[in-house]
């Protein structure tokens, strides 16, 4: 396995953060299980689907993007000591910034699929250029407007990509996710009349602001090299925008026909099945977690926006009302997925591992399915993680948060072959 | 002219600070807004700023404190008020720099329609804090701050502490006796942030 990458750093960081939600339970916790046993479970790792898209990205683009990154790291002294910023507190955020930056270089060199591999990089620069325009301030006087001219660049370069970006593609649904991707980089933005976090003449100030403009740049040169490769890959450039707009709609249609279809659901209760008690279990917490972007009052409208993104976050909805259908029959037939032993994370945890493989192997529609994959075995990896370091006697109540994320990355992984088709039927006809 | 009946001689408060107790971490911010909507508020008021790198008194009343006291480190979370031109002789100063800054601020204060608020809190070495508003009413008493690094030539290092005063220029004349409640908030938000979540804080309430 590979070093940790950055949306597994980000789910587990995740999984950390909430960790506690899961403690809070007023139920009996008494019940302790075996630490060793917990972390034996986890020792092997589980399967890992790596974000993919099928541009073939250039070696040359992969080279500008390493060398962009490695020569800012190379500006920043490895040793920065009291000489050379005599404010300890400065000095730490500066090394730190470095640090992180050589990490998240290293980690993108290896990172398990040339999508991630560039997307590791562009975590990696403005971290990097962060250290390396604070360094340049403290060293050699850069302010935050020297930086201003490299920022017009960067929006004059997203309004021209913008403008020629056309939703171009022989397969609509690969060219879908190649879409989707170039509109995540399009959608980012920088402000420079944002207020600093930092007062007038700190250094972090200069940093913080070209660390936004790295990002920028990054995501603009992404986003034009995908866009040019794809274009360049395809024989008949016919635009799918009205095709796209039109499979939005039917999406939307035929989600809110599905949602309403669901068995009466108390939004705040969204665990309660009559007859079943299963508050203060995973279950409640998976269908929880499920029903939240599904509920109508809070769901975003994701028939808005950019266009090829909107239909991704279809597709996601489509997987998280199937996801919490199947799960709250489960539960309405009886089934508790109640810890009282590690027998029961073990069988929780082997069912999920199967489904995300079964998913996997599935061959219907590999590019929407395993989109879906890469975040829930992020997720899953973010638990392991947790498991892995368990007490030696961990109370069950505890593994509450960790084993319905199980839960929801198990039926979310049932719920995306057929979710998958459903939207690539929807783009094909 | 305010009573001086009203107006006691000196009011030490040597209370630890308790508003923010929980929530004055060098990172985190905010502590709760006072429950009566009818407090006083001054944003951007004057103050003067003192600091050592000891746990050493800055300002106090009376007796110079010695620095061996255990009453030392309370004495450095202490707050005390100014409210006549008669007590500044009773203030004394420790010989830091801007201690003369801070003695005229005192002198020059017209005690007929300003009281100065002296303010000791703990800060790490690298940074130091921008005064955004004073709150107060017959009871309480609270102050925000905003935090920043200092200067990069500044030399500090992270695990180090100073101890700070803040004398503050409240543009009112009153009768601190009854206040019991004192509270301290800092975060990294600047103070035109701080400032703004205040007032649109006190609009809402006020539209209750």
């Amino acid at each position: 396995m590979t070093g940790l990458t950055r949306r597994r750093a980000l789910a587990l960081a995740g999984a950390v953060a909430t960790a506690g939600c899961g403690t809070l339970s007023n139920g009996d916790d008494t019940t302790t299980l075996d630490g060793a046993a917990l972390r034996e479970l986890v020792a092997d790792g589980s399967p890992t689907v790596p974000e993919r898209i099928p541009v073939n990205i250039s070696m040359t683009h992969f080279e500008a993007t390493e060398t962009r990154a490695r020569d800012l790291l190379d500006e920043v002294p490895a040793n920065l000591g009291p000489d050379a910023i005599p404010n300890g507190a400065i000095r730490e955020r500066v090394r730190h910034a470095r640090e992180h930056a050589v990490e998240a270089v290293e980690r993108a060199a290896n990172a398990p699929s040339d999508y991630e591999r560039l997307d590791g990089f562009a975590d990696a620069r403005p971290e990097a250029r962060f250290a390396a325009a604070s360094w340049r301030a403290i060293d050699d006087g850069l302010t935050r407007d020297d930086l201003h001219s490299d920022a017009t660049i960067v929006r004059e370069d997203r309004q021209a990509l913008r403008e020629r970006h056309e939703y171009l593609g022989a397969n609509p649904v690969t060219a879908l996710v190649v879409h989707a991707a170039i509109e995540r980089r399009l959608d980012s933005h920088i402000d420079t009349n944002r207020p600093s976090r930092y007062r007038a003449g700190n250094p972090l100030g200069v940093g913080e602001l070209a660390e936004d403009i790295e990002r920028a740049r990054v995501a603009v040169d992404d986003a034009e090299h995908l866009y040019d490769r794809h274009v360049a890959s395809l024989d008949d450039s016919s635009t799918l925008r009205s095709r796209y707009r039109a499979a939005r709609e039917t999406l939307r249609a035929d989600f809110e026909s599905e949602r309403a279809d669901l068995p009466s659901v108390d939004s705040e209760r969204p665990w309660q099945v009559d007859g079943v008690d299963v508050s203060e279990t995973p279950a409640s917490e998976a269908l929880e977690e499920l029903y939240r972007p599904l509920d109508p009052e809070y769901e975003l409208d994701w028939a808005e926006g950019s266009l090829a993104r909107s239909l991704v976050r279809a597709h996601r909805a489509v997987v998280d009302l199937r996801a919490f259908e199947s799960l709250r029959s489960r539960v309405a037939d009886g089934e508790r997925f109640a810890i009282e032993s590690v027998d029961d994370v073990s069988a929780i945890r082997s069912e999920t591992l199967g489904a995300v493989q079964s998913a996997n192997a599935d061959p219907a529609v590999p590019v929407l399915t395993r989109s879906v994959l890469a975040d829930e075995t992020d997720r899953l990896a973010g638990v392991d993680a947790e498991l892995a370091d368990a007490d030696d006697e961990e109370r069950a109540t505890s593994l509450r948060y960790p084993v319905s994320t199980y839960l929801t990355v198990m039926a979310r992984a049932r719920a995306v072959p057929s979710a998958s088709e459903h939207v690539a039927s929807t783009l094909r006809t | 002219m305010p009573s001086t009946t009203r107006r006691t001689a000196l009011s030490v408060a040597a209370a630890l600070l308790t508003g923010a107790a929980g929530c004055s971490g060098e990172t985190s911010s905010e502590s709760s807004y006072p429950s009566e909507s009818t407090g006083n508020i001054a944003m951007d008021p004057e103050w003067r700023r003192l600091r050592r790198s000891d746990r050493g008194p800055l300002l106090w009343t009376g007796d110079r404190p010695t620095t061996t006291d255990d009453e030392g480190h309370v004495h450095a979370r202490g707050h005390f008020f100014v409210t006549s031109a008669d007590e500044v002789s009773n203030v004394g100063i420790a010989g830091v720099d801007g201690a003369d800054t801070a003695r005229a601020f005192l002198e020059e204060t017209d005690y007929d329609s300003a009281t100065v608020y002296v303010e000791h809190s703990s800060i790490r070495e690298c940074f130091t804090t921008n005064l955004c508003h004073v709150e107060w009413s017959e009871s309480d008493i609270k102050t925000s701050y905003a935090r920043e690094y200092r200067d990069a030539d500044v030399a500090c290092e992270t695990d180090a502490r100073d101890t700070l005063a803040t004398l503050i220029r409240i543009p009112a004349a009153f009768d601190p006796t009854d206040i019991n409640g004192y509270g301290s908030s800092r975060g990294s938000a600047s103070c035109a942030v701080r400032n703004d979540h205040l007032r649109q804080r006190r609009n809402e309430s006020e539209r209750r």
